[in-house]
This record gives C-alpha cells, sequence and structure tokens, in this order.
C-alpha cells in the first residue's frame, strides 16, 4: 500500500519478547496463588512468596507490558509518521537489551536483591539498565516523530509523548538510592517522604504503563479493526490533557490513614476522583464510535476485544477512585480486595487490549489472516470468565476480612482474632487460583494462535518473494 | 488549544512535561521542604547493626509483600495492634516499609509484644504455633551467619554509628538473631499500652468455678493461649512458662485473682507492678482490648480448674518428681 | 479489512466541534465541584479536621453509642 519498509522485524521481536515474559509471569503468578493456601509450596528462599511476587508483578509490568508497549508504539509510531524509525539499529539493540535486563531482573529479585518499593524493586544497576533503555526508546520514538511525513499528529501520538517524558521522570525521581555494595541500596528519602515519593511513582506507573500507553493503542487499533473514525476529537482533547494534569495528584490515595500529612492525602483524593472524567471520556468515545455500527461486535472478531476492553477500563477507573474515599479505604484497604481491583485493570483491560493489538498487528505483517478467528474466540472468552472469578472472588473475601477485622463487641474487644479472617480466606483463594488457571488457558491459545499465523506468514512469504522485508499495511 | 500544538511535537512534549509537572511539584517535591515530613520522636533510636542486618534481612524477603508497618488511626486497629503510628517514627526507615497488603498482621506494635524465643519457634515453623498459618518457613536464616564487614558497608551507607567490637560481635550472629533483633526494634519508640490502669489485687474472680466459666474458658484459652503456653497450659520450654506450676508462681504460690487478671489484660507490664521480673526482650501479650474482661476472667476459672485436677491426679507423685518431669506442650 | 489510512485526519470523524456529551459534561464538572468541597471539608488548614482529631472522638464516645462498622 506504500512504499516505506517498516522495521517489522523489531516490532514482532518486541512481540514475540513481551509474551514470552507474559508466560513466564503468569506462570509464577499461579504458583504465588497457590502458596498463598499452601505453604509447603515455598520450596526453597529462592521460590519463595516474598521474593516471587515482585517476579510476577515486574514479569508482567515489565516484561508483558513494557515490551508490548516498545513493540506496539514502534508499530503505531511508524505508521502515523509514514516512515520507518529514525534509528532501527538502536531499536534492535534496545530489544536486546531489554530481554537481557529482564531475564536478570527475574534472577536478582529471586536471590532477595530488592529495594521494596512495589514496582521499584529492581537494585539500582538493573534500574541503570532500564533507564538507557528508556532513552533508546525516547530517542527513536521523538526522532520519528519530529522527522514524520503526516503533518497532524494523532491522539496515539499524544499518548506515547506523554508516556516517553512521564515515565523518564517518575523512575528517575523514585530510584534515587544511596548505594551501600552492588547490590544493595537505601532510599534517598527517609520515612514520610520515601512512602510520598513511591506513591507518588507507584501510582502512576500504573498510569503511564498500564494507561497512557494502551490508550494509545486502544485510539489506534479500534479505528482501524473497525474502519469506525473515533467519534469525537474534541472529547479526545479534553480527556487526554485533564488525565495527564490530574494523575501526577493522586499517588498518596494509597497512603490513606498513614502518617502522612492529611491535606497531601486529601488533595490526592480529590484528583483521584475527578480522575473518573478523563478516564471516562475516553470510555465514551470508544462506546460512540463503536455505538455508529454495532454489528461490528459481530462482523469483526476483535472488536469485542476492544469494547470489552475499554469496558474494563471504565469499570475500573471508577472503583479505583472509590477506593481513596476516606470511607471505603477503612474497609477495604490492606485486604485482598486491592489485588481483585488491580487484576481487573491489568487482565481485563491491559492484556485484553494488547492481545487485540497484536492480532491485528501479527497478520498485517505478512499480509496474511489470523490462524484462526474461532481460536481467538475462546481465547476471548476464556480470559474473560477467569478474570471475572479471579476479580469477583478477591472483592467478596476483601470486604469479609475488612469487616472481621474491624467488627468488635459491645465492651470495644475484637471479635475475631486475625486468624479467624485468614482461615476464611482459603475457599477464596481456592478460587482465585481456578480463575487463574482459566485465563491462562486463555492465554495458551493466544500464544498458539500468534506463533501459527507467524508460520503461516513466513510459508506464504517463502513461497511469494524470496526477498525478505515485506511492505505492510 | 486549537490545533497548533498538535503539529508540534516539541512544543507539545513540553507542554506535555509541564502538565506532569504541577502535580509532582505540589504533592511529592514541595512537602519535602516542609518539616512536617521530616519529624523524629525524642523517644526514636536508630538501628544497632544487628537490627540494621535483620532490616536487610526483613526487606530480602519480601516480608513488606504480606505484612504492613503502619497501625491506622481507627478504633479496632488500635485495640487489635497498638497505638497508631506516629509520624516521627519513621525517621531512619529507607526505604518505608508500610506495605500494602495484609495477608499476615500488621507488624508496627510488634516489639516487644512477645518474647524472642517465640519468634524463633515462629520464624523457623510458623505452623508450629498457629497451626492454619500460611506464612513460609524462615528456618534457614538460623543457618546463615552474618557478615560484619558488609553489615558495616551498610551502616556506613546510612551514616549510621557503630562501634567496632560492636560490628565484630557479628560474626558470631546469624540472620535469624538479626531479624528477630529488628522485630523487636519494630514500635519501641511509642510508649506500648499501659493495659488498665491500676493494679486492683483485691478483685475477685465474679465467675468463680462454674462449669460454664471453665468451659468458655478453655476454648478462650485455645484460641489465645496455647500458641505460647502449650495445649494444656504447661508452657513451652524457653518461649512461656508452665501456667499449672507452683514454681511459676514463685514465692507467692496461690497468687490472687486480681493478679492474674492483671497479668492476663496488661501482659508483661503488669510484671513490675507485681514484683515479678519480666523478660528482657518482650513477654507476655497484653490481652486487654482484644478480648473481652469476661473472658479473661473465664480463663481464670479454667487454669483454676486445670491446676486442682492436677493436683488430683498426681497425689502421691513426689514433688521433685513432679518438677522434673518432661513436660510437652 | 477494509482499512481506514494512517492519518489524523481519517481516523478521527470529521465533524471535530461536534459539542461534548451532555452528561459527561456534567461528570466533569460535577467532579470539580465536589472536589472543591472535599478539599474544603478535609484540609485541616481550612476546616480543622484531621484524622488523628478523627479518632480522638471516635474513641472518646461511648463504644455502645455507635453501630458496629
Amino acid at each position: 500500500m506504500n512504499e516505506y519498509r517498516y522495521d517489522n522485524q523489531t516490532v514482532q521481536g518486541f512481540i514475540l519478547s513481551s509474551i514470552f515474559w507474559g508466560v513466564v509471569g503468569i506462570l509464577v503468578g499461579l504458583l504465588i496463588s497457590m502458596q498463598l493456601w499452601a505453604p509447603a509450596l515455598n520450596f526453597t528462599p529462592w521460590l519463595s512468596y516474598g521474593r516471587l511476587r515482585p517476579v510476577h508483578t515486574n514479569g508482567l509490568a515489565l516484561g508483558l507490558g513494557v515490551g508490548a508497549i516498545f513493540g506496539l508504539t514502534y508499530y503505531v509510531v511508524m505508521r502515523l509518521c509514514r516512515r520507518p524509525l529514525v534509528f532501527p539499529r538502536l531499536a534492535r539493540a534496545q530489544l536486546w537489551i531489554f530481554n537481557l535486563a529482564i531475564a536478570a531482573a527475574a534472577v536478582t529479585l529471586m536471590m532477595g536483591k530488592t529495594q521494596s518499593l512495589e514496582y521499584a524493586e529492581l537494585e539500582w544497576p538493573l534500574d541503570i539498565g532500564v533507564v538507557v533503555l528508556w532513552v533508546m526508546f525516547a530517542v527513536n520514538v521523538f526522532a520519528t516523530i519530529v522527522k514524520r511525513r503526516e503533518e497532524q499528529m494523532y491522539v496515539s501520538l499524544w499518548y506515547v509523548i506523554a508516556t516517553v517524558v512521564a515515565v523518564a521522570i517518575l523512575y528517575l525521581v523514585n530510584n534515587a538510592f544511596i548505594p551501600a555494595g552492588l547490590w544493595k541500596s537505601y532510599h534517598a528519602y527517609a520515612g514520610l517522604n520515601s512512602a510520598n515519593v513511591q506513591w507518588w511513582y507507584g501510582h502512576n506507573a500504573v498510569g503511564f504503563i498500564f494507561t497512557t500507553p494502551i490508550l494509545a493503542f486502544f485510539y489506534y487499533f479500534l479505528p482501524k479493526t473497525t474502519g469506525l473514525p473515533i467519534f469525537s476529537h474534541r472529547l479526545s482533547i479534553v480527556s487526554f490533557w485533564s488525565l495527564v494534569f490530574a494523575y501526577l495528584w493522586t499517588g498518596a490515595h494509597h497512603l490513606v490513614y498513614t502518617p502522612l500529612p492529611d491535606w497531601i492525602q486529601t488533595l490526592a483524593i480529590v484528583f483521584t476522583m475527578f480522575l473518573i472524567a478523563p478516564s471516562w471520556g475516553s470510555v465514551v468515545n470508544g462506546y460512540y464510535t463503536v455505538g455508529a455500527d454495532w454489528s461490528k461486535m459481530r462482523s469483526q472478531y476483535l472488536t469485542k476485544f476492544f469494547v470489552v476492553g475499554i469496558t474494563f477500563y471504565g469499570l475500573q477507573t471508577v472503583q479505583g477512585p472509590t477506593q481513596a474515599l476516606r470511607v471505603v479505604s477503612q474497609l477495604i484497604h490492606y485486604t485482598d480486595w486491592v489485588p481483585g481491583h488491580v487484576h481487573m485493570g491489568t487482565m481485563g483491560w491491559v492484556t485484553m487490549t494488547i492481545c487485540g493489538s497484536i492480532y491485528y498487528v501479527i497478520p498485517r505483517i505478512y499480509g496474511t489472516e489470523i490462524h484462526s478467528e474461532k481460536v481467538a474466540n475462546l481465547h476471548f472468552w476464556l480470559v474473560l470468565v477467569g478474570q471475572l472469578i479471579f476479580s469477583i472472588t478477591m472483592w467478596i473475601t476483601g470486604i469479609q476480612q475488612g469487616a472481621m477485622w474491624k467488627v468488635m463487641n459491645a465492651d470495644g474487644t475484637l471479635k475475631y482474632t486475625f486468624m479467624d479472617g485468614l482461615v476464611r480466606n482459603y475457599p477464596y483463594w481456592h478460587t482465585r487460583t481456578l480463575g487463574g488457571i482459566i485465563f491462562t488457558a486463555g492465554m495458551v491459545l493466544f500464544v498458539y494462535n500468534v506463533l501459527k499465523t507467524i508460520q503461516k506468514g513466513k510459508a506464504l512469504q517463502a513461497s511469494q518473494d524470496p526477498s525478505p522485508a515485506p511492505a505492510a499495511a | 488549544m486549537a490545533g497548533a500544538i498538535y503539529r508540534k511535537p516539541v512544543s507539545f512534549a513540553l507542554m506535555a512535561t509541564v502538565a506532569v509537572l504541577v502535580g509532582s511539584v505540589v504533592t511529592m517535591a514541595y512537602p519535602m521542604l516542609r518539616p512536617e515530613m521530616h519529624p523524629r520522636l525524642d523517644s526514636l533510636k536508630a538501628f544497632t547493626a544487628l537490627q540494621l542486618a535483620g532490616r536487610d534481612v526483613y526487606q530480602r524477603e519480601g516480608c513488606v509483600n504480606c505484612h504492613t508497618q503502619t497501625v491506622r488511626p481507627l478504633r479496632s486497629e488500635v485495640v487489635r495492634y497498638g497505638d497508631y503510628s506516629k509520624a516521627g517514627e519513621f525517621y531512619y526507615d529507607r526505604p518505608f516499609l508500610w506495605g500494602s497488603k495484609r495477608t499476615g498482621p500488621d507488624l508496627a506494635r510488634e516489639g516487644g509484644k512477645r518474647p524472642d524465643a517465640w519468634h524463633y519457634k515462629h520464624y523457623a515453623n510458623p505452623q508450629s504455633i498457629e497451626k492454619k498459618s500460611n506464612m513460609p518457613k524462615y528456618a534457614f536464616l538460623a543457618e546463615a551467619r552474618l557478615d560484619p564487614a558488609e553489615v558495616a558497608s551498610h551502616m556506613r551507607a546510612l551514616g549510621l554509628a557503630a562501634a567496632p567490637e560492636e560490628l565484630a560481635a557479628l560474626a558470631q550472629k546469624t540472620e535469624m538473631d538479626a531479624l528477630v533483633a529488628y522485630t523487636q526494634w519494630l514500635g519501641h519508640a511509642v510508649q506500648r499500652k499501659a493495659g488498665g490502669g491500676a493494679l486492683d489485687l483485691a478483685a475477685v474472680n465474679p465467675l468463680g468455678d462454674s462449669p460454664h466459666a471453665i468451659a468458655r474458658g478453655q476454648k478462650v484459652f485455645a484460641d489465645n493461649c496455647t500458641a505460647c503456653h502449650g495445649d494444656e497450659g504447661h508452657g513451652v520450654p524457653e518461649v512461656a512458662p508452665d501456667l499449672l506450676d507452683d514454681s511459676f508462681l514463685g514465692e507467692k504460690p496461690d497468687m490472687p485473682d486480681g493478679a492474674w487478671f492483671a497479668l492476663i489484660h496488661d501482659g508483661s507490664d503488669a510484671k513490675g507492678a507485681l514484683g515479678r521480673k519480666g523478660m528482657e526482650n518482650g513477654g507476655m501479650t497484653a490481652f486487654g482490648g482484644q478480648i473481652p474482661d469476661d473472658d479473661i476472667w473465664a480463663v481464670i476459672s479454667y487454669l483454676r480448674a486445670q491446676m486442682a485436677h492436677e493436683k488430683k491426679e498426681a497425689p502421691t507423685m513426689e514433688k521433685v518428681e513432679h518438677k522434673g518431669q518432661e513436660r510437652k506442650p | 479489512m477494509s482499512d481506514i489510512p494512517d492519518t489524523a485526519e481519517a481516523m478521527e470523524a470529521k465533524e471535530t466541534s461536534r459539542t461534548l456529551p451532555l452528561g459527561w459534561r456534567l461528570l466533569f464538572w460535577g467532579l470539580i465541584a465536589w472536589g472543591a468541597a472535599y478539599l474544603w471539608l478535609y484540609t485541616p488548614a481550612t476546616s480543622g479536621w484531621s484524622q488523628a482529631g478523627e479518632y480522638e472522638k471516635a474513641t472518646a464516645a461511648p463504644a455502645a453509642a455507635r453501630p458496629a462498622k
């Protein structure tokens, strides 16, 4: 369709790497979900819950999440700029360093080398690696955008730019550590500041890894798969700017009822609630876009990935802000409700949208069709059901835990011991593992489908044209 | 904002940067300049080398994934754990370890609550104390010796002082010793709850020896006391004393109801008032507020019944033999 | 799959001046109004509220007078 040679190999490399680390992260997730009800599964110190949980979160956030973000962003940027990457070899080097870094991250975390800050566990030598990767990414993205052949920057590019800028600031500030050895360091901030900086980072890592780039893909791949243009440009604008402005105020909602000064907590709660508006701006934009022709839900199998994805984004962005309210936080903070919430976002919104995007991209690279729509549909239903089982059981048990911790007798004593509450979690934790298994089964089908499509594409390529590098859509 | 900015990537990126910086400065950077973000309680002690080594172990094993270290100012929480966390308690915490999930209980007030021996036993095998606990076993910590040079470099990085002999002594310590020392450090800066106030030795058990009270007491004892004092109340060696043995009562073989009540209600805090020496690191937990006063009396009814029962069971046994008997918890 | 071209013009609806949905505008301004009120009510410097003060109040009242939460 056009004359440029896009660097599809690097895009595919990142996608395959991301899938690989995704599978690893999900399997580790299954194991730690079982360790919660079967402590005998803490086989060795390396495989104990306390060390594996960060392997699960980092494996999926950095491995699956950031890997897919690198690959899909390059895909989207090249097309929206109508030119190849300015530095294709830099991107190739970035792919290798990315995989080395994630492998090193997994190993060092299992060794217990950790900064003990959620989503910033990696010790300082690996932090440097992450910064290098991000600089490589930023250089390529910005250079390509600056030298683009399409004058107007589409919405997806706005979100890409915001992601690149915000993650850089967040990561550098929170990972300021005092080295105390090659694999040991202490946070540059102490006590309240350590907490405040960490959750400013922690919450916005969610914002700028699990929200803005995924929105970039949503805004790109939804019109591409459905053939329907985005409903409102103005809504895109208002949502974008209010989202990136409001997000950075909200971190302290993770610290409600801690010794952090009240005014910071209150400010965070206010901006967190406000975030419902820009988030729902994208939800409304998505719904009205598909609303122009709902039959696409039936005729185009990928539509439902994006519609269900944005639906969970909408639920997530109402549930999350509600949790920040003091009266709700009292009950559900520190309980299993919170993992239930997180997994609706990661399994329901992020993974769903990434999978939909990959299903779109991989066949395009080879100018072919997906291996099997039937398998893709089955994958869709399995991950949907698995995620719902997971989230809903965690919400129930979270409320139960929170209530049991709070209930008091008339004489001012506690009704339940901590163990009373813990024991009641077991049936729900069993069910959660079941949900995880169903989700994993769906993801296995996804991997199978993608690999089969690549195989088919390669065969097609070999039969058509002995010279490499096909032109893509 | 119409139009132009969406054609100028550099201006756009600058604008996005400004947008993300406003909230960051107001809620994250600016507070650092305020004294309210750097408070320090006068009673707060810096880590010793051994305690810091323990904190390093706590970090390495990812304890923060399941345990919080901040008590919220909520009524039920203060009753369960102790006074709510104060800003000035975290001056030395780099990073903070408040956590975000309580798969296990909060530990902010754990120091001084229980004897060292309880922690050694519990860390090595949590299920030996709480059968249904899902905590992993950390017995391997007792095998790992500390490296004084490494701990010294960690102390230096934090600007904390340690005498050479203090560091040298670490060579004899294990990671388990360090973790227990750190556990006992937690929450030391805030006075533990003084319990129910003045001791009333004249108080008499209102429940007496009613069968109902004894049955109730047995259940309460099983839920709250057996972890340390054994299933039958005969104690656990090195952890907690035998409650049915006269030797526990020392010079006062027949401790009055009021003293029993004070010990259970206020824990080790009551020991001083009773003229008994407490354990150096922690000791009896204060159950006041955690279980109703009536249940405390019921436990006393139960223990008195057990004592009477034991005396009847072994009337012929020599006192010396009785003392020398192997006790199983 | 009929692809629409990779241009900002093609990927978004032509009517860029389309007004925002009423429900969404209500949500947007409503949350700002709510936020202003909440900020005033729960900032110690403006209302005197504090979480420590709230705790003192909760524990000062007789236990029986409060519904179990």
